[in-house]
């Protein structure tokens, strides 16, 4: 695709890459506030219990201990989705999981504090573990959280059918079956949670914590603490990684500022590793039976699934992932009837949550696995049939999905090509195999969390007499380079190069609300924020250009109807709102490019120049603009769950090695196509690709959190097993640059649909090389041995 | 460093005279102390026994416990205290022990082996899933016997009185590959000079796990070499970095012929290495199956690895096999 952008399409490093391979990067736990107070959490050493008693007197007593904080110091509940607010900060009567939160001491040192922590006494009277999802829909006269009413665990089901599903199955020459089972995993990310408060006379709280969602922080304090929310300000300092684990609000952040308004002053709270492990949010653990209904021409006929996913103790975003474990089947296949049952169950370990793919990845391993199985009994080859039962563009799924752009087509026969998957599959010696999956993913939520008129993103700009520009957005950077991002978008619109662009983002005085990192939203959604906030920036200048050459300013474009529109979801640009639209056009006759501007006749002006007539009379430009989904979906009960204005779809095709002596999966190569659209920074998408395989073969191969009882027993870097690099494989990533009509020059997401398809891909890779089909994860050396001595014997 | 670790003093002595004085002096004192080589272990272990107080001894500055020599004898001597980097990156140790270079790289990862000692890695603490936890942790069960407590959550009928009463699992990398090749130790202690071979050092119990005395210290590793003398390793772990060993198979042999002498050693899958020998019948083949069939006899991997005992047990002669492949390359 040829483009004339001048910034936006060019390999371009991180804003902060410097900073941080320097160790210039302040990280929260960097930050030096005046005196503060040192907290340290009391975590619970049973699972499950009743607390009787909380004896913080001899804590207390110590000096330089400055406040203890137990369950009753709060009264109010929370948790990320308003209609699941469940966790407690310090828990209150009842403790719910090994490691919960029980009571809090603030000192002036840590030692003091640690000290104080040995000294508070606290009285459990042991409660009957529920361990298991199994013991957790057995009848109970004592549930996890009575507040439900329930006479068992459950905490949420979902069901949902489209279509004749029975009739499907009825009618399919060829149905394929499986029951899977996918162990916990958690995040791994490098930088443990962390927060400091940092209070003033007033008390106004400005909150630093390491938050991927620094408005839903904010949000939740001031309902928690009962502080006024213009008294709380959260800025998220560079962070160290989130992928799910920093989405919700969280009860150290509570207690750190619940003291410093106790106190007066400021407070300071930094978790283990192993508590990190405690506080999970991980992905959730899985058990699943899936059967598809499959059709050698027509493809994919009926999908049906039953889902049960270990909730923990609380609720997290657990019903957004009990639904996503469904609908996230919706695609990339055309799928003319589904049906699926996912029920999520309360149990009393480390609560689960988001994960990168959060609720998309077990499923897509079990229908992609399903899928080569009915392929290959079909006789057909996996790759092209997958190829050929696509989703087309500009097409509605079953579930009232709104399918805009979809390049995979493309992107998976030139993946084939490059792989040689023809000269391979089905060909290689014993114990080499090739195995090829696919997936899509949301680009954002369509719908928000809160349900209020706020644009789902905003983004702020000013222009100053130095000419730059400042992008004040509350989305954060993570580290997948968010800020370089609304940076390229900015600087493309005026002709500007990154110099003259600071971004200044995830602090909620300064910048407008933004939903926050997470469902694959920040480029889509945060990026069209930006990209409208630009383009009025743009007609500011263009209008001063105007009256400088002393003629009229051109009118303002209209974008009218776009051509790839899709009918649903549809929503004229207002300018009386102040929408330009999705991905608005600028065609204004002008060309800015290299600190110049140039008119429509040629003649050149100076940018300095024109900021200089600009500001006459105002002394700053300043700009927003906004991001709203269009109204999507049907109108059955959870149509919301999965709608996005874009999908991003991946294929990738894994090449492995099996030892067939000690059943170790060796993945040497991916070949990897994923349609974001148009790549906004390629540098950036390859990131993301690299790591979401990293990633995804964790849990493939080896990660899982193993409890003994309702205790984690391996609360490490060393005994949770995340891949080294040496168990990184080659990878070749496919061009794919095709733009979306809506995303902001037509980008799509790349941070999580990366992920899925790995899984899967090494699964059916797995079976070419040696013939065993694992429904298990982690696919270790152990599972692959133990299925391959069943072959064996099964040969005999 | 002191509140982190909950330890009362750390001294840093210049000699090895000074270590043992500052030995005998807590010994006098009734103090407990710890020998500080390079800490990998050390520090960890004492992150989860913060009450474990006592006077922490580095070396780091006993020039005279560091470095590999040739002495007279074609035996190359190791100082206790040569980080692993060091020895595996020697010129001596690549040209007559090739092999054991090779195994040192496979040891947890390149900024351990910096500053992990070769004394240590020989003497590192035995490992097990519910001894290397937290006190958070651990309060969950009962505190196990290797933490003090009275119970043991492996083998739940073990009783005190019993001749092995912990089953924590030996780990370290360098132990089987010094084996095999036959090395001997020199310990100084206030009462003298001892030598003792490696194979007599160890002990069966995952508490007493040594034959290292209280005031002694770990000096030296002599290892014979001689151009027949070689030695392979291959070690099982979930990652190719950074992970113990779930299984560590060293084979070795000295001479050539009929009068070839066979050595297989393993670590990670008993409380102490296990280590067999014999004399080269019927060629390479029979005579290391033969060597197999004795170590796995010994053998007694347990459910406190990421891999499961029945499938560490059967990697064993997996192993030595792929060992054997490499040494007669």
């Amino acid at each position: 695709m040829k483009n004339n952008y001048a910034v936006v399409g060019k390999p371009t490093p991180a804003l902060s890459a410097r900073d941080k391979v320097t160790g210039r990067a302040q990280y929260t736990d960097d930050l030096r506030l005046k005196n503060p107070l040192y907290v340290r959490i009391l975590r619970s050493r049973l699972a499950s219990a009743k607390i009787l008693s909380v004896d913080a007197s001899q804590a207390r007593a110590i000096e330089g201990v400055k406040a203890v904080l137990v369950g009753a110091d709060f009264t109010r509940t929370f948790g990320v989705l308003p209609i699941s607010k469940d966790e407690p900060a310090l828990a209150r009567e009842r403790v719910r999981y090994f490691g919960e939160p029980v009571a809090a001491v603030a000192a002036e040192t840590a030692e003091i504090a640690a000290l104080a922590l040995s000294q508070i006494a606290v009285t459990y009277q042991e409660t009957p573990e529920c361990l298991s999802m199994s013991d957790g829909l057995r009848k109970t006269d004592q549930p996890i959280h009575p507040e439900l009413k329930r006479e068992n665990n459950l905490h949420k089901m979902v069901k949902q059918e489209f279509g004749d599903v029975e009739g499907a199955f009825k009618g399919a020459p060829i149905v394929v079956e499986g029951e899977f089972a996918f162990a916990p995993i958690t995040h791994g990310f490098t930088e443990p949670h962390a927060v400091q408060v940092e209070i003033d006379a007033e008390q106004n709280l400005t909150v630093y914590s390491a938050t991927q969602v620094p408005h839903y922080v904010h949000l939740a304090m001031a309902e928690v603490l009962e502080h006024p929310q213009e008294k709380i300000r959260v800025i998220k300092p560079h962070i160290g990684g989130g992928f799910g684990g920093k989405s919700d609000p969280f009860p150290h952040e509570m207690i750190a500022a619940k003291i410093a308004l106790l106190t007066g002053r400021n407070t300071r709270l930094l978790l283990s590793r192993e508590e990190v492990f405690f506080s999970n949010h991980g992905r959730h653990p899985t058990t699943m039976n899936m059967r598809l209904a499959f059709h050698p021409e027509e493809g994919l006929k009926g999908l049906d699934t039953k889902v049960k996913i270990d909730g923990g103790a609380y609720a997290s975003f657990g019903v957004v992932t009990t639904y996503y474990n469904g609908v996230l089947l919706q695609g990339p296949y055309h799928l003319p009837t589904s049906s699926f049952q996912c029920e999520r169950i309360y149990t009393n370990k480390p609560m689960s949550g988001a994960m990168r793919g959060h609720g998309g990845v077990n499923p897509r391993f079990a229908s992609e696995v399903l899928l080569d199985m009915a392929c290959l009994e079909a006789g057909l080859d996996p790759c092209e049939t997958r190829i050929k039962h696509l989703l087309k563009e500009n097409r509605l799924t079953a579930n009232q999905f709104r399918i805009t752009s979809n390049n995979l087509s493309e992107g998976l026969r030139l993946a084939k090509e490059r792989s040689g998957w023809r000269d391979k599959f089905g060909k290689l010696p014993l114990g080499k195999g090739i195995g090829v999956a696919c997936g899509f993913f949301i680009s954002g939520s369509g719908l928000p969390i809160h349900w209020n008129n706020l644009p789902q993103s905003t983004v702020r700009l000013t222009l100053d007499f130095d000419g730059l520009v400042t992008v004040f957005s509350g989305a954060s950077d993570l580290g997948q380079g968010s800020d370089t991002i609304l940076a390229q978008v900015v600087g493309e619109v005026l002709g500007l190069p990154l110099t003259m662009i600071r971004v200044i983002s995830a602090d909620t005085r300064l910048c407008p609300v933004d939903l926050g990192s997470y469902s694959s939203r920040v480029t889509f959604m945060a990026g069209n924020a930006a990209r409208n906030a630009a383009i009025r920036m743009r007609r500011l200048m263009v209008e001063a250009a105007a009256s400088l050459l002393e003629i009229l300013p051109p009118e303002k474009v209209e974008p009218g109807e776009c051509e790839d529109y899709f009918r649903q979801g549809e929503r004229a640009p207002n300018f009386a709102s102040g929408f330009l639209g999705a991905n608005p056009t600028y065609a204004d006759g002008f060309n800015f490019v290299g600190k110049e501007v140039i008119a429509p006749d040629g003649r050149k002006l100076k940018f300095m120049d024109v900021l200089a007539r600009a500001l006459m009379g105002v002394g700053i430009l300043q700009t927003a603009g906004s991001y709203v989904a269009p109204k999507m979906g049907g109108d059955f009960k959870g149509a919301g769950a999965g709608l996005s204005p874009a999908y991003s779809f991946t294929g990738f095709i894994s090449e492995v090695t099996v030892d067939i002596e000690s059943g170790f999966i060796k993945v040497d190569k991916v070949t990897a196509a994923h349609d974001c659209g148009f790549q906004l920074n390629p540098l950036a998408v390859e990131g993301q690709i690299e790591g979401s395989i990293h990633m995804g073969l964790g849990q493939a191969l080896m990660e899982g959190v193993v409890y003994e009882g309702g205790a984690v027993q391996n609360a490490s870097f060393l005994e949770y097993k995340i891949p080294s690099p040496f168990e990184q494989p080659e990878i070749d990533i496919v061009p794919m640059n095709r733009p979306d009509s809506e995303g902001p020059f037509g980008a799509k997401e790349v941070g999580e649909g990366a992920l899925a398809p790995i899984l899967p891909s090494v699964a059916n890779a797995v079976y070419d090389a040696v013939g065993i089909r694992l429904k298990s994860l982690p696919m270790t050396p152990v599972k692959v041995l133990a299925e391959l001595d069943k072959l064996k014997g099964a040969k005999k | 460093m002191n509140h982190l670790l909950g330890s009362t003093e750390f001294v840093q002595p210049k000699s090895l005279d000074d270590v043992i004085k500052v030995m005998a002096q807590c010994h006098t004192r009734q103090q407990q102390y710890f020998l500080f080589a390079g800490g990998t272990d050390l520090v960890p272990y004492l992150k989860n026994y913060p009450e474990q107080a006592g006077t922490l001894v580095s070396l780091s500055q006993v020039q005279e416990l560091r470095g590999v020599c040739l002495d007279s004898q074609q035996c190359l001597k190791i100082g206790s205290q040569t980080r692993l980097a060091e020895l595996a990156g020697s010129e001596l140790i690549r040209q007559h022990l090739p092999g054991l270079a090779e195994a040192i790289a496979q040891i947890a990862s390149g900024q351990i082996r910096n500053q992990a000692t070769v004394g240590g890695n020989l003497l590192v603490n035995n490992r097990c899933s519910y001894f290397n936890q937290s006190p958070l942790n651990r309060a969950y069960h009962d505190e196990c016997y290797k933490a003090g407590g009275e119970v043991c959550h492996v083998i739940v009928n073990a009783k005190r009185g019993d001749p092995v009463l912990c089953r924590a699992r030996f780990v370290s990398d360098v132990a089987p590959n010094l084996l095999a090749l036959g090395a001997r130790l020199s310990l100084l202690s206030a009462k003298g000079l001892r030598h003792l071979s490696l194979k007599d050092f160890y002990l069966p119990d995952g508490i007493h796990r040594n034959q290292l005395a209280d005031g002694e210290i770990l000096c030296a590793i002599e290892v014979p070499i001689s151009p027949k003398r070689k030695v392979a390793y291959e070690k099982l772990r979930i990652r190719k970095a950074i992970d113990f060993a779930s299984l560590g198979v060293a084979v070795a042999w000295v001479g050539e012929g009929q009068a070839r002498q066979w050595h297989l050693a393993l670590t990670g899958v008993h409380t102490h290495p296990i280590s067999v020998n014999d004399v080269e019948f019927d060629g390479a083949l029979v005579t290391l199956e033969k060597l197999i069939k004795t170590a796995e006899h010994v053998a007694q991997p347990l459910k406190q690895d990421f891999l499961s005992p029945s499938y560490r047990r059967r990697m064993i002669s997996v192993l030595a096999k792929r060992a054997l492949a490499r040494l007669a390359d």
